[in-house]
Formats: structure tokens, C-alpha cells, sequence
């Protein structure tokens, strides 16, 4: 059984419709993630779950109970803000306190929990700093701790690693999935970083818009998109605009490509990575003449435009230690398109 | 290469550091030692009378007293009174908040005097108001006296609280509006929340607050000299001290009262660097709290509505009766004829104009004298790897923490004979006495403005220009000069303000030659010309409201 239940949820703003009937499962011990653009209303779901902000219909039922009208202070969800929103005129060891003092605990319980949880962020030590004098990580973890320290049910963080810096962030990525997993707490993550949703997520639900388009593991939002919008969004693609007759898809009037699962459809997409160039035992169908007109290397990869035809391409490769940059620019190239990997995609 | 850095310690730097020196050592420090000199002086001698006189009588313990409870109260009303509005315009949604916000910083750029005169006309013994209230309601006597303690505090009341509102509107505009939510999501009700979270955001302006209302609550001449009655407070004390002639008991009541000043100042100072607190660089902007009960936003709303109406009475006031026709009102309740007679007196009389014609050249003086103390201070200050910055800038404080009337007695004590400072001159009697001590009480003001936006002209402006070839003349009047003038000409704009409506120090130091409009009106009062007092109140309060809002076009510009 679901442990959050969102059932056609809708928000407007004046004549703005920033939520439009979403409907979630989310189930209990999952890390769920609500991904998307910048205001595509993933934080505004969010907030609306933390109870900030009121939906104008629809229902939330969490943990079996209807929280419409429920104070955010009644709801037992815990929240970690972008800006971490740590109290200023307070310490480390008061600010995560803070839930409990409300919560009346006795003093002695108060310091074995916050030290227990300083301990879980790795902060020990940091009982009396200032807030002012921790850097972006720490303060991240001390907003986590002061989240966790309350137990709640449900774990919120909003765009948590948004305020720091590349290589922490990918530290802080895995410590975050640790502790979660450790807690085994219901999380809800919100993120417009794809490769953040990808790797963290049991379960990922992609907005655009207002509208919650799609909901899936990160395997099956990745490789199995249901509209462009889902296709773009998560990992590179080719995108073209078709038309599908006898059981092929025509991109223009001479290119014409084959299809392991053929419906009808208004775009395609191939991921860059699934198309072949120069494959020596190629079978005769889905073979595209084409001339390289760019190469980026970025790293593991090697990214090759190729002109086909007034189309272009992009193919990406390995950028191993044997094959390196095989191909120069100006180079005329034989594409390969196995029929498996061109998905047929739906409008809207 | 950094172009100030050049300036280090040159010749030219030394030369203003001499220079300022000079200026606040002999016209701000010398005079408070001198003051605390005399104060220990009987018949030429080392002596402790003046304390044990002061110590022993109790008419000057109760003025002590008196002074010290009048101080906490305005603390306490104005306190009350700001911080409510501030909430009730900047915390909670009002949809009239635009407006009245503007409205409730006016009492700001208005002269106390003009206040306590128009409260005098609206709510004194035979006040517009209360003879208003008396005839609707049939009494035989008058409902309410603005005397004594209650009349001094509901007139500090509404010059006073302009300074809790403004700091506390801007501490509430900086509350990080996720750190409530935060509190909120952590369990706290809304109580809590204002308990754990607003109040501590907001706590650094109370203390901020607190000091400036202390100071010049305890440092209050006009009110307690008009209204107080048989209230009586240092401040008046002091004026009979002076004009008895006994200067050294003056001296002794005089730094009483600005040592109650410093300890109060050191004591918050020290609180307020207990609970000053970085605010967050990624604070998000509160979101304004809705009111549900309908009640409670209905009364949140229509409060500041009535308190805009309470401050625009008097303004609207003085302005009225600024035309009653001389001679005309004197049994009346309300005034019946109106003319233009006391304005063309004042424009035609030499008499009349002199007083208008002295304050505004006075004031120009002392916002001169500010503005060559202040920009060169401020330079070495904020500009400089000066080691006497530090002297400097507490020499420049330093009048910000004495009262006016102690500037006074300092000034008179300093300068009552022929001294090295002022080139072996007299200056007590002489015209420029006054316009020094306006520039002396007003200077941290000036400096305060012009080393903020020294503060924000970042050097490496002065870097780009050099690296663009310009030279250092055209680099000043480019680049410098843009960033600087705004901050010195809204300096300016106040202290022409605030000399224009002085009374205090005027009431110590003025003669025949420079008799200010601020006495000149006290004079027309006690004849009953009220209507020439007014028509002086007015073109005060025109001057004041045009030169404000020129300031505020100044600082859009900025």
C-alpha cells in the first residue's frame, strides 16, 4: 500500500495553472524523485505536501489520513530547503534541537538524540558553531540532521544539492542515498539534474508543465520515454518529426527507416549512443551515407555530429584507449540505425 | 595597481589626518574634558561640591530620576507603537501598505519643536481637540491635560517611533522566509514560530532601536520645556543651571547625563554584539502572512489608517493656522478669519525675517562645516590602511552619544575664553558659536552617510577606470564622484533639516545676532501670535518636505 497517495491534485495562480490533476503513488521506504524544469510545479507539489501551500481540489492521503486542512507544523513531514533555511542566531547543536524542544523532550534526551544524529551527518564536534562559519556541505548536513532528528514519516528535500559545488555535490549525492537507506525513510526528492534523478531514485516522475507526464524507475524513464518531452529531457537524443506508413518510419521524403516495434506515431528517438558508424557487418537496411561535420571529446566520450542528407546526427562513442577519435571531421561515414533502437513516440 | 594603496601613508594623507585631528579633537573631545574639568572645579580649585550639591538636593535627584524614566518609557511606548505598525504594515499582508508606509516615516523629517507646538495647539489646555471632545460631550472640564509626564511621552510617542518602525520594517524584510517554513515543518505553531524565529531575526533592530530612542529620549529639551510642567528633567535643569550662571554645577549635571547615556549605550552595545547574527546569502524573501480572522485583519488594517490620520493632524495643523489673521483668534475655539498677513509679515519685517533669514544661513554653515570634517574622515577611514582610523572614527561617534544640551554646556565651557583652537578667540557670544555646535551634534550623521557610499564604491571601479587609461582627475569626477555625491547631498538634505527646527542647543547658545526661527516661534507662542509662530512652523515644514523628497529622487537615482 501507498504510504503518500496524490489524487488529482490541481493549483492555479490567478488564471495560471501550475498544477493540473496529478496523480502519485509513492510507497513506503521508496526514494521517489519529481523531476523537470524549472517551473514545471515539482517544488510547488512539494509544498504542497509539506502543507505551505493549499491544493484547490483534490486529495493528499498520507499514511492513511486525509491532510486536507492539516497545519504543516501536524503533518510529521520533514523538510530540507534549498537554502537549507538553518536559523542564524542559533548553533549547530540549536538548530537541530529545535524540533525537539518543541516537541517539550527532556534535555537529556534532547543531547543524546542531536549527538546521535551529528554523529549520522558526520558533524561531531560541531555542536557549537556558528551557522555562519560552516561551509555549503556542512550546512547542508545539518539541515538534513535537523530534519531526521524529528523522525518523521516522509523525508522532503528541494533541489538540497542545487547550492553546491560539483564534486561535492557528487559526494553528497551518494551520503544522502546512504543515510536514506540506512533510515530506510520515504523520501521525496525534487530535481531538475537529471543525472541526480537517475542515479538516486527508485522511482522517478517527470513534470512538464503542470502536468506529470510520465512515472517509472529511472531505467524505464530512460530507456522507454513516452513522449518527447520525457525523451529530451532525460539523457541526449535524436528527435525527428515523422510520418509512419507501412510499417516504416519516413523522416524525409528519401530516408526511410525500419522499426522493430512499429505503431503509429508522430516522432521518433534515438539515443546517440545506440548508432553505429562504419559497423563492418552491418545488415543492409537502416544505412545512412553521411559526412562528419564535428567532434567534441568530453572525457569517456566522443561526440560526433554528422550531416546525413540535410539531417544531422549525433552519435556518441567510447572514447577508449583503442579506438580513441577514429574519425575525422569532413570524414564520409556509413550510419548504422538498428530498428530496435528507434522508438516511435506519441504528441502531448 | 591599486590606486588607494598608493595613498597609504603619503604626505597629502598625513596632512588631512593632522587637519581632522585638529578639527575633532578641539571642537568634540577638548569640550567634553573641558566640561568634565569645570565640573570638578569650585573657585578655581579642585573640588567635588558641584556632585555633592547635585547628590544631596533632591530636586536634582528627581530631575535625575525623572530623566532616566522618561528614557525607558519613550523606549517602552515607542517600542510598542513601532514595532506593531512595522508588523502590521511589513509582516502582514495590508493592502494599503504602499502609502502608508511613506506616511508613517514623515514625523522623521519634521523638527520636534514644530510637533510639540502643534500638539500644544491641538491637544493642549485650549487645544483645537480638546476643546472638540469638551463641547461634544458637554463637559465643564477639559477631558485630558498634555502636561507632566503623560503629555512629554505621547508627544515622544509620535516623534519617536519612526526609529523601531524603520529598523524593524527593514529586520522583518530580511527574515528568511524558508526559515519559518522550516520552523513550521519542525512542529512549532505560529506562536512558536514568532517566538523562536521571528523575534531573534528581528531583536538586533529592537536593540538598535532601543539605543537611539534612549538617547534621545533622555537628551529631550522641548517637549519637557513646553509641557512638562512640574515634570522636571535633566535636560531643563541644565538651561537653569546656565542661566543662574552656576556653569560648573551645569558642568556636573552635564556629564551625569551623558555618562547615564554611555553606560546605557555600552550596556545594549554589548547585548547587541551577543546576538547579531549573519544573515544567510540565499535568504529567501518572506512571503507577507494572511490574517484569517476576519476581526483581527480588519483592526490590522484600519490601525495604521487611523495612525496616518493622527500624524498628518498636526502637519495639516500648522499649516492651517498659519493663516489665522493676526490678532482674531484669542476666545474662540476655532479660528474664523484667515489672511495671508503672517507670511508677508514675515517676508517684509526685518524683524520677522531675520530668524528665517538665520536658520537657513546657519544651517547651511554647519552642513558645510560636516560635509569638510565628514568626506575627508570618512576617506581615511573607509579608504585608507590608517593606524589612527580607528581614532578617528570614535572622535566622529562621539557626539551621537551626548545629548544636545551637554554639546551645549561643552561648547560654552570650551570656548568662553581665548584658546589655541579657535586662533585665540572668543567665541561665546559671537555669531559662529551656534553653527558649530549644530555641525558638532549633527556630524556622525554626515559621516555615517557619506562613508556608506564610500563603502560601496568598490576599488576595483577605480582600477577599471585607471586600466582605461583615464587619469586620477578624471577617475575622481567619473567614477568617484557619481558613487560619492548622492550619500553627501542626502547627508546635507537632513542636517539642513534638522538645524533648521533646532531647539535645544539654539535655547543654550543663541544671541541677539543669530536668533534662530526655532526660538523666534517659542517667542511668538509665549505673545500669542500663534499664527506667525506657524507660518514659521510652515515654511519649515514646506522647505523639509521638498528637500525630502529630493533626497528620496536622489536616492532612486542611485
Amino acid at each position: 500500500m501507498a504510504l503518500l497517495s496524490l489524487n488529482n491534485i490541481r493549483k492555479s495562480y490567478g488564471n495560471q495553472e501550475v498544477l493540473k490533476d496529478v496523480n502519485l503513488n509513492i510507497k513506503e521506504g521508496e526514494f521517489h524523485t519529481f523531476l523537470g524544469p524549472s517551473g514545471c510545479g515539482k517544488t510547488t507539489l512539494l509544498r504542497i505536501i509539506a502543507g505551505f501551500i493549499e491544493h484547490d481540489t483534490g486529495q493528499i492521503i498520507f499514511d492513511g489520513k486525509d491532510m486536507t486542512g492539516i497545519p504543516a507544523e501536524k503533518r510529521n513531514v520533514g523538510m530540507v530547503f534549498q537554502n537549507y533555511a538553518l536559523f542564524p542566531f542559533m548553533t549547530v547543536y540549536d538548530n537541530i534541537a529545535y524540533g525537539l524542544k518543541v516537541q517539550r523532550l527532556k534535555k537529556a534526551h534532547v543531547k543524546e538524540k542531536v549527538s546521535e544524529y551529528l554523529d549520522i551527518v558526520h558533524l561531531n564536534g560541531y555542536e557549537n558553531r556558528k551557522v555562519s562559519e560552516l561551509s555549503g556541505g556542512e550546512q547542508q548536513r545539518v539541515a538534513l540532521a535537523r530534519t531526521l532528528v524529528t523522525n518523521p514519516k516522509l523525508l522532503l528535500l528541494d533541489e538540497p544539492l542545487s547550492n553546491l559545488d560539483a564534486r561535492l555535490r557528487d559526494k553528497m549525492r551518494k551520503e544522502l542515498k546512504d543515510i536514506q537507506s540506512k533510515l530506510g525513510i520515504t523520501t521525496i526528492f525534487v530535481t531538475h539534474d537529471q543525472t541526480e534523478a537517475l542515479t538516486m531514485s527508485d522511482t522517478i516522475a517527470v513534470f512538464d508543465k503542470g502536468v506529470c507526464v510520465q512515472v517509472g524507475t529511472p531505467q524505464e524513464i530512460y530507456s522507454e520515454p513516452t513522449n518527447i518531452f520525457v525523451a529530451n529531457f532525460i539523457g541526449d537524443t535524436n528527435h525527428f518529426q515523422v510520418t509512419c506508413k507501412n510499417q516504416k518510419v519516413f523522416i524525409n521524403e528519401h530516408i526511410a527507416l525500419e522499426v522493430a516495434d512499429y505503431k503509429e506515431g508522430q516522432d521518433i528517438s534515438i539515443r546517440p549512443q545506440d548508432i553505429s558508424i562504419d559497423c563492418v557487418d552491418h545488415p543492409l537496411n537502416n544505412v545512412l551515407k553521411g559526412q562528419i561535420s564535428d567532434c567534441k571529446i568530453s572525457g569517456h566520450f566522443i561526440e560526433y555530429i554528422v550531416d546525413v542528407d540535410e539531417l544531422v546526427f549525433k552519435v556518441i562513442k567510447i572514447n577508449d584507449s583503442i579506438s580513441g577519435q577514429e574519425y575525422k571531421v569532413g570524414q564520409p561515414v556509413d550510419l548504422w540505425i538498428p530498428p530496435k533502437s528507434i522508438r516511435i513516440l506519441k504528441r502531448g | 595597481m591599486n590606486l588607494f594603496k598608493k595613498l597609504k601613508f603619503n604626505n597629502r594623507n598625513s596632512l588631512i589626518l593632522i587637519g581632522l585631528l585638529w578639527i575633532l579633537v578641539g571642537y568634540i573631545l577638548y569640550p567634553a574634558i573641558k566640561t568634565f574639568q569645570v565640573s570638578f572645579t569650585t573657585e578655581g580649585h579642585f573640588a567635588i561640591d558641584n556632585y555633592r550639591m547635585f547628590f544631596t538636593s533632591e530636586a536634582y535627584l528627581t530631575s535625575l530620576k525623572n530623566s532616566v524614566v522618561l528614557a525607558l518609557l519613550t523606549v517602552l511606548v515607542c517600542g510598542f507603537i513601532g514595532t506593531s505598525l512595522a508588523f502590521f504594515v511589513h509582516y502582514y499582508k495590508n493592502p494599503f501598505s504602499k502609502y502608508v508606509d511613506k506616511l508613517l516615516l514623515l514625523p522623521v523629517v519634521l523638527p520636534g519643536l514644530i510637533i510639540v507646538i502643534a500638539f500644544i495647539q491641538l491637544y493642549g489646555e485650549s487645544g483645537l481637540i480638546t476643546k472638540i471632545i469638551q463641547s461634544l460631550l458637554h463637559l465643564e472640564k477639559v477631558p485630558f491635560k498634555l502636561k507632566g509626564l503623560s503629555g512629554i511621552l505621547f508627544i515622544h510617542a509620535y516623534t519617536q517611533y519612526v526609529y523601531f518602525y524603520l529598523n524593524v520594517s527593514l529586520a522583518i524584510k530580511h527574515i528568511d522566509g524558508y526559515a519559518l517554513d522550516a520552523a513550521r515543518n519542525l512542529g512549532s505553531n505560529k506562536w512558536q514560530v514568532f517566538r523562536h524565529i521571528v523575534l531573534p531575526f528581528i531583536k538586533p533592530a529592537l536593540i538598535a532601536s532601543s539605543i537611539i530612542t534612549f538617547m534621545t529620549g533622555i537628551g529631550s529639551f522641548s517637549a519637557p520645556s513646553m509641557v512638562g510642567g512640574s515634570y522636571k528633567v535633566m535636560t531643563t535643569s541644565i538651561l537653569l543651571s546656565k542661566a543662574n550662571n552656576y556653569m560648573s554645577l551645569a558642568a556636573s549635571q552635564v556629564v551625569i547625563l551623558t555618562s547615564i547615556s554611555l553606560v546605557y549605550l555600552g550596556l545594549l552595545r554589548y547585548y547587541e554584539g551577543k546576538i547579531t547574527f549573519e544573515h544567510g546569502v540565499k535568504s529567501i524573501i518572506m512571503k507577507k502572512q494572511h490574517i484569517k480572522q476576519k476581526g483581527f485583519r480588519w483592526l490590522a488594517n484600519i490601525i495604521p489608517l487611523i495612525l496616518v490620520i493622527f500624524i498628518m493632524l498636526p502637519i495639516v495643523t500648522v499649516i492651517i493656522l498659519s493663516f489665522v489673521k493676526p490678532g482674531t483668534w484669542m476666545i474662540e475655539i476655532y479660528p474664523k478669519e484667515f489672511s495671508f498677513d503672517n507670511y508677508i509679515r514675515i517676508f517684509t519685517k526685518s524683524r520677522a525675517t531675520a530668524p528665517f533669514i538665520n536658520s537657513m544661513t546657519m544651517a547651511g554653515i554647519a552642513a558645510l562645516m560636516c560635509v569638510c570634517v565628514s568626506v575627508p574622515a570618512s576617506y581615511l577611514v573607509v579608504k585608507t590602511k590608517s593606524k589612527f582610523k580607528g581614532l578617528v572614527e570614535f572622535l566622529i561617534m562621539l557626539p551621537w552619544a551626548i545629548p544636545a544640551s551637554a554639546i551645549a554646556i561643552n561648547t560654552i565651557n570650551a570656548f568662553n575664553k581665548p584658546s589655541i583652537i579657535t586662533g585665540n578667540q572668543v567665541l561665546v557670544g559671537h555669531y559662529i558659536l551656534l553653527p558649530i555646535a549644530y555641525a558638532v551634534s549633527l556630524v556622525p550623521l554626515m559621516y555615517r552617510s557619506s562613508s556608506l557610499s564610500l563603502q560601496n564604491l568598490n576599488n576595483v571601479y577605480l582600477e577599471a577606470s585607471k586600466s582605461l587609461n583615464a587619469n586620477s582627475f578624471r577617475t575622481f569626477r567619473k567614477i568617484v564622484l557619481p558613487f560619492v555625491t548622492p550619500g553627501i547631498v542626502s547627508g546635507v538634505i537632513l542636517i539642513l533639516i534638522r538645524c533648521l527646527g533646532e531647539y535645544t542647543i539654539s535655547a543654550f547658545l543663541y544671541t541677539a545676532d543669530n536668533r534662530p526661527i526655532s526660538i523666534a516661534m517659542v517667542n511668538e507662542i509665549f505673545e500669542y501670535k500663534i499664527g506667525l509662530a506657524m507660518a514659521y512652523g510652515a515654511l519649515v515644514i514646506v522647505f523639509a518636505l521638498i528637500v525630502n523628497v529630493v533626497a528620496r529622487r536622489l536616492e532612486e537615482v542611485r
